[in-house]
């Protein structure tokens, strides 16, 4: 019983504790209230929010509630009921250990709780505002504790300001809630947004099973299960199979013995796992969750405690890279069994096949700039020539199968044939844009794909925008979309990835819902698609065609996402080199 | 033969051949793993054995070959001597052991398939397959077997085919999706002879054979799109367009719809069409056909080339165009039934 009453840290723990700042945005408040209510043996959590936590955030559990004493000390700075001496502190096993969160939550916003703790009379109903006691009273609740902060910040107009729009603070909420509820399958959770429920996922006994109620169908079939005990760690979740890589870092989620934590050193472990099946650009898909015993690592390293420190990082680097390494090359057999023909040999997958064949440049260049400027670059460093057409210019070769060499007024010029072709159908694609629509051929059996809820807020947003693309796509149920055209020049491509890559491209983007930056990024994603790879070999009118839409275009020296297209030398430069 | 054999080299040896020999007879196999092609040919004498060796440049060295007789010996490190007249080639080549064995059978339980059904069958669908690799079940044919009707169906997630024969009475019923390159074999084989075509089927493969020749495909693993579901049931709107008038006209506007997206421009009214296309670069074209219909006017655009690959699979002199939602699913077929019932389904783009 004592075990759970709140009590104040000796100074010499609190010390050993580095203040920090606990509560950043709505979300930090989240997390301290949710950690607080899964420490308390709920066994359902309800979690409700209004204008993305700014206005109200409210945790409601049915643990075992807190006693009118320990109420009123759980506000003052370091109660806690997790650690009583300097021992616990080294083998922490809970999450909400720092004590300080509640007071830090009540210092800058309006706080209401009631809770009632089995076994005591009645209930108690406290408020706070900005740290201060409003009112203490009995009252009549259920068990458990239910907590509502309202008006976050209303005392400090700097971090008021420093909030997002709501839906921004609304995704970080839901990445929060989607981290608990993923730790705790044990528990059920319910999650509301401004009255609408986001997901409701009752209580399952497995992790896989929780995870298929948050992440859907479609994400699970793509992952193959981690559970692998060694070195003194545990590894258990999921990996993408190596073909369903995505072009940025999101969703990969690493809990360290419960927690969502950022560290590199897991994550570069995990990468190097698949060393050989990815790309500069491709990024996998995890879900994982390392146990490791408590001693072995410090969690007391960053305030919002997102980050570990190992203390044998080497021993897990290798250990988790190891056993990536072995589940991939695993799932690899297994996807490799499609290409495995009648007699069993193995034959090579996707290959230069694959290859994009270039697409001939229009010979006018592109519209009026005026028209152009609100997708245009800030940055404009214009292709130098002007008179490209009456010069002769020689092409002399591939290097590294990469590079485009040429040679042209005394200089000489290399092109990076990736970022090139992208900058070219980029400026296609954008001239057509904004001429009117992109042509959309419509799907004989439209395609229904299921997006990560971060990712399925933003693509909803643009369904207007991506139509005038070419991309028809409806909206179909809670986080699934149906796609019913492609853009004509990319009907080929599968409609799952491309709507992917969009979603990606655009949860990148994060806070800005600028509608100028996401047209511009679907763009930019509609005609990555298509460009050549670094890496395919390219023939001779291949490489003319690049270089002379280069020159037509008068394309900005970078790609759309900002990487340099052209080097050059100037033959005089190159004299100086060789001492000439 | 040439036209099987891998030219990806993933498996070098599979740019090879195989030759068997046995006395009086000499057995040629190519593979790519998918579809493999068995041919035997009578020769005056031989020995038995067996060997490897580049496809590409044996159909080299016997295509320059005169008309005589051709020595065709395997010497030792499988070196390969052929001499003819005064010609002599030595090629390089390289023990069988490893190539891929293609499935043997004798001609039990094969039943005899019309020639000229697979000849008309594959040509009206196999246009409207999909060459997207990353679609699996749209780069074959459906081969669907039932009452006596053979249907074949093609498309590409964009456009349909559709064309069926009955009276088939000696096939099972069966649904399987022979992949394109399959279809191509077969094509192939029919073309150069009309002998009777024998069909076997085997696990997850098919077999083809005419005369002495046979090609093993094997199945496109998976579940054909339901095609009945892309019918559209209510397409009242229906167009009666002259066949050849539309194709030429099609063809003359083509030239002015970009060459990427070959969007062209339909718009109808009682008794007329104009079709239509536009580029910024070239300029635009128009063009006229009078049509019996008498319903609303309205609009709609088109992959031209969609539309030429369909119409050259209509026999008849009118084509029925047949809309219901504007959005949605258009059907083209004849105008009057044939031997072969057809139709083609094309989906609008959105111009």
């Amino acid at each position: 019983m004592s075990g759970y009453r709140i009590q104040i840290l000796p100074d010499t723990i609190a010390n050993r504790i580095a203040a920090g700042e606990i509560i950043e945005r709505p979300a930090s408040v989240v997390r301290e209230l949710l950690d607080n209510a899964i420490d308390a043996d709920s066994t359902r959590i309800e979690i409700e929010i209004r204008g993305g936590g700014k206005s109200l955030i409210g945790v409601r559990d049915n643990g075992h509630g807190i006693d009118p004493d320990s109420l009123l000390i759980a506000f003052e700075r370091h109660a806690t009921s997790k650690i009583h001496s300097l021992e616990d502190l080294s083998a922490i096993r809970t999450l909400g250990f720092r004590g300080e969160a509640l007071p830090s939550i009540a210092s800058v916003s309006k706080v209401a709780v009631e809770s009632y703790r089995r076994g005591f009379e009645t209930g108690t109903r406290l408020r706070i505002e900005a740290g201060r006691i409003i009112s203490v009273e009995s009252c009549s609740c259920s068990p458990g504790t239910r907590i509502v902060v309202s008006g976050l910040f209303f005392n400090v107009p700097v971090r008021r300001k420093f909030m997002r729009q709501p839906r921004t603070e609304y995704t970080h909420i839901l990445e929060t809630v989607i981290d608990h509820a993923l730790t705790f399958p044990e528990i059920h959770f319910v999650f509301k947004d401004d009255d609408k429920t986001v997901f409701d996922a009752p209580a399952v006994d497995k992790w896989s099973a929780r995870l298929l109620t948050l992440m859907g169908n479609r994400f699970m079939q793509s992952m193959i299960p981690v559970d692998t005990a060694r070195n003194n760690l545990h590894l258990t979740g999921y990996i993408s199979t190596p073909e369903r890589m995505q072009s940025t870092a999101r969703s990969q989620r690493l809990y360290v013995n419960g927690r969502r934590i950022r560290d590199r050193i897991v994550t570069q472990a995990v990468y190097r796992g698949y060393r050989e099946f990815l790309s500069s650009h491709t990024h996998p898909v995890f879900i994982l969750k390392l146990d490791v015993p408590p001693e072995s690592i410090d969690v007391n390293v960053h305030p919002a405690k997102s980050e570990v420190r190992f203390q044998e990082p080497s021993t897990i680097f290798e250990t988790v890279s190891a056993i990536v390494a072995h589940t991939v090359g695993g799932s690899l057999n297994l996807a490799a069994d499609h290409a495995r023909k009648s007699d069993g040999e193995i034959h090579d997958v996707g290959s230069s096949e694959d290859r994009l064949p270039l697409q001939r440049p229009p010979s006018s260049p592109v519209n009026s700039p005026s028209r152009l400027s609100e997708l245009s670059d800030p940055v404009q460093p214009r292709f130098p020539v002007e008179n490209m057409q009456e010069q002769p210019w020689r092409l002399i070769g591939q290097a590294f199968d990469t590079f485009i060499l040429f040679e042209f007024d005394r200089t000489f010029y290399m092109v990076d044939q990736h970022t090139a072709h992208e900058r070219i159908l980029f400026e296609q694609l954008k001239s057509q844009y904004i001429q009117g629509k992109i042509p959309g051929q419509s799907l004989l059996f439209p395609v229904s794909v299921e997006l990560e809820p971060h990712q399925a807020v933003q693509v909803a947003q643009f369904l207007g925008l991506l139509k005038n693309m070419g991309l028809g796509i409806e909206s179909f149920g809670s986080n699934s979309f149906l796609i019913r055209s492609l853009p004509e020049h990319l009907k080929q491509e599968s409609p799952e990835i491309l709507l992917r890559n969009i979603a990606d491209e655009l949860s990148e983007m994060g806070t800005s819902d600028r509608n100028r930056s996401a047209e511009r990024k679907m763009l930019i994603s509609l005609s990555c698609r298509r460009a050549v790879k670094s890496g395919d070999r390219l023939d001779e009118p291949s490489m003319t065609a690049i270089v002379s839409a280069l020159f037509s275009l008068r394309i900005p020296s970078t790609c759309p996402h900002g990487r340099p297209i052209i080097i050059t030398f100037s033959r005089e430069e190159l004299e100086s080199r060789f001492k000439r | 033969m040439q036209a099987v054999v891998e030219r990806k080299n993933a498996l070098p040896l599979l740019s090879n051949v195989r030759i068997v020999t046995t006395e009086n007879q000499i057995e040629i196999n190519a593979t790519d793993l998918e579809v493999g092609i068995r041919d035997r040919i009578d020769v005056n004498e031989s020995e038995g054995g067996s060997i490897t060796v580049s496809a590409k440049k044996l159909y080299e060295v016997l295509k320059e070959l005169p008309e005589e007789k051709i020595r065709f010996k395997v010497e030792e490190n499988n070196w390969i001597s052929i001499s003819c007249g005064l010609s002599n080639f030595k090629l390089v080549g390289m023990s069988d052991e490893d190539y891929p064995r293609l499935a043997d059978f004798d001609d039990t339980g094969f039943v005899p398939v019309g020639s000229e059904v697979m000849d008309i069958l594959t040509r009206k669908s196999s246009f409207a397959v999909s060459h997207d690799e990353n679609r699996r079940v749209l780069n074959g044919t459906l081969f669907h077997v039932s009452k006596e009707t053979l249907r074949m169906v093609a498309t590409d997630g964009h456009r349909l085919a559709y064309v069926e024969s009955q009276n088939i009475t000696d096939l099972p019923e069966m649904e399987i999706i022979i992949p394109q390159k399959g279809i191509r074999e077969i094509q192939r084989m029919i073309s150069s002879g009309m002998e009777e075509m024998k069909f076997g089927i085997m696990e997850n493969q098919v077999v083809f054979r005419v005369g002495n020749e046979t090609v093993l495909t094997r199945l496109v693993d998976g579940k054909f799109p339901d095609y009945t579901k892309v019918v559209p049931k209510n397409a009242e709107n229906e167009i009666k367009i002259d066949k050849d008038g539309l194709y030429n006209s099609l063809r003359r506007v083509s030239l002015f719809s970009d060459l990427k997206v070959r969007g062209v421009k339909f718009d109808v009214s009682a008794g007329g069409i104009q079709i239509s296309a536009s580029t910024p670069e070239y300029g635009e074209a128009k063009d006229r056909l009078d049509i019996q219909y008498d319903g609303e006017p309205f609009s709609i655009g088109f992959n031209v080339n969609y539309l030429l690959d369909l119409l050259r699979s209509i026999d008849s002199e009118l084509v029925v165009m047949r809309i219901g939602d504007m959005s949605g699913p258009v059907v083209f077929e004849p105008s009057e039934p044939s031997e072969y019932k057809y139709f083609s389904v094309v989906m609008p783009m959105i111009i």
